[in-house]
């Protein structure tokens, strides 16, 4: 698990605005995502504490590299998934909220008390399949598609869907997978 | 005689002809808009080695263009003496990519949100603050032809009773040249056409971008408030007005003049206008 105070990526500014500032953070954002176990999936968890806003220009290049697929064209070689900490600003909150919803992200916002990472709330915009996956998910804490469909058959017409959900939210990275077995074990990126 | 950016095509006009011409503005009330101009118009001339322009320039004697020009010297500093101020005028220089990425520029548009703002709170005002740090942004994209092919380019902001204004200008390619780097809008042939692109298709030449954000948050944002947007390139000038929820966008087609220009002014109540500078400063 990597923690990035934004307060502290140079320039430092309590409002952060336009594509070069933005495009200076996300290029220390990624050395120092490139020096934690490169190749290895990992949990980015950004704290917002003391920044008051930040522009869409600025979300683009910042958080735009890490919704893209591994390995995608300006995207991270390994798998990271994205957590934010410490929204605590209004405007800040609406400003990451309309840049998510537009673009059709979402990104998990989590407490952190005594070292432990605690899902609070999730900003930007789920379906209501991907939500109610994700719920599940949560609330389950660990799962795989066979045990979804065998809890909700009569949500999907086969397992496949639940498959294709679950990959869904992978993709979303806000939640992880692993195999074990003949399975692909599904859980929160933060419970 | 108030000069604003709609007289900038005579002002050019005036420059273009014998240097005894710019003459005829001496003495005139301006806007920011104008300030910054006349401030480019002199490093143009000294940069072409017409030094006979540039110190008539210099010596019109037009409000806050001594400073400007002073402002545009790389070797000037951009250190406020109040940075956490709140100042009804300011000057910021956008000469390279560092210039943006200096903590001074940040604390430039946020001196601007704060003035503006006078205290109260609200989106308008963090828009707005917001919006200049876009456009002064866009002069790295899209004014300089590439990051070692910067140009002259400068930020302003003015303030007088209920409204505020702030005004980018550059010496750079204009909107036509930088939009039709993008193969979605090589086909734009007029800088009319490149400039209502910009502001009713949210045109871009950012690579792999479909939708240019500063612009569009700032038309989002002049929604909020009685706004003036005045946007300049090449031959023509595209001006937008939003006066209590009703807006007009005319656009002029006249003398080319080199670089581009986005002003803004917002007023609280009543009609947005740019103000004269206060004529003591120099």
């Amino acid at each position: 698990m990597l923690k990035v105070s934004v307060a502290k990526l140079q320039p430092a500014s309590r409002r952060l605005t336009g594509a070069t500032i933005g495009q200076a953070h996300a290029d220390q954002l990624a050395d120092l995502v490139r020096q934690v176990e490169p190749g290895e999936p990992q949990t980015v968890i950004l704290d917002f504490v003391g920044i008051e806003g930040a522009s869409a220009s600025y979300l683009k290049r910042l958080l735009g590299p890490l919704f893209v697929p591994p390995d995608g064209q300006d995207g991270f070689t390994n798998e990271v998934s994205l957590v934010a900490t410490r929204i605590e600003h209004a405007d800040l909150e609406e400003d990451i909220q309309d840049y998510l919803a537009g673009k059709g992200y979402a990104l998990i916002v989590a407490d952190i008390t005594t070292g432990k990472t605690k899902f609070r709330k999730l900003l930007g915009r789920l379906d209501r399949a991907a939500a109610e996956t994700f719920d599940e998910l949560r609330e389950l804490k660990k799962t795989t598609a066979a045990q979804l469909y065998e809890r909700h058959p009569d949500q999907t017409s086969n397992q496949t869907a639940w498959n294709n959900r679950l990959a869904q939210l992978v993709e979303m990275r806000i939640a992880r997978r692993s195999r074990e077995g003949r399975f692909w074990i599904y859980q929160p990126t933060v419970t | 005689m108030f000069l604003e950016a709609k007289n900038i095509p005579e002002i050019q006009r005036l420059l273009d002809g014998p240097p005894e011409e710019i003459e005829r503005i001496r003495g005139a009330e301006i806007s920011l808009t104008i300030a910054l101009f006349m401030a480019l118009a002199h490093r143009s001339a000294q940069d072409q080695a017409n030094t006979k322009l540039a110190h008539r320039i210099a010596e019109l004697e037009l409000p806050s263009v001594g400073e400007a020009i002073h402002r545009l010297e790389p070797s000037s500093t951009q250190l406020s003496r109040e940075p956490f101020g709140s100042p009804t005028f300011d000057l910021y220089r956008i000469g390279s990519k560092q210039d943006l990425l200096s903590p001074e520029w940040s604390l430039f548009y946020d001196r601007f949100r704060r003035s503006a703002s006078n205290g109260r709170k609200g989106i308008t005002y963090r828009a707005v603050g917001g919006v200049l740090g876009e456009m002064g942004d866009n002069v790295v994209s899209h004014a300089f032809e590439s990051e070692d092919k910067p140009c002259p380019a400068i930020a302003g902001f003015h303030l007088t009773g209920d409204s505020a204004c702030f005004c980018v200008a550059d010496c750079g390619q204009g909107f036509l040249r930088s939009l039709r780097r993008s193969p979605a809008w090589s086909a734009l042939q007029t800088d009319q056409q490149a400039l209502e692109a910009v502001v009713n298709k949210h045109a871009t030449s950012r690579p792999g971008e479909s939708e240019g954000g500063g612009f569009k948050q700032l038309f989002n944002s002049l929604l909020d408030f009685n706004g003036l947007v005045v946007l300049r390139s090449g031959s023509c000038t595209l001006r937008l007005e939003n006066c209590r929820e009703v807006r007009h966008v005319t656009t002029l087609n006249a003398l080319h003049v080199p670089g581009s220009l986005v002003t803004v002014a917002i007023a609280r109540l009543g009609k947005p206008s740019e103000q004269p500078l206060d004529a003591t400063r120099k």
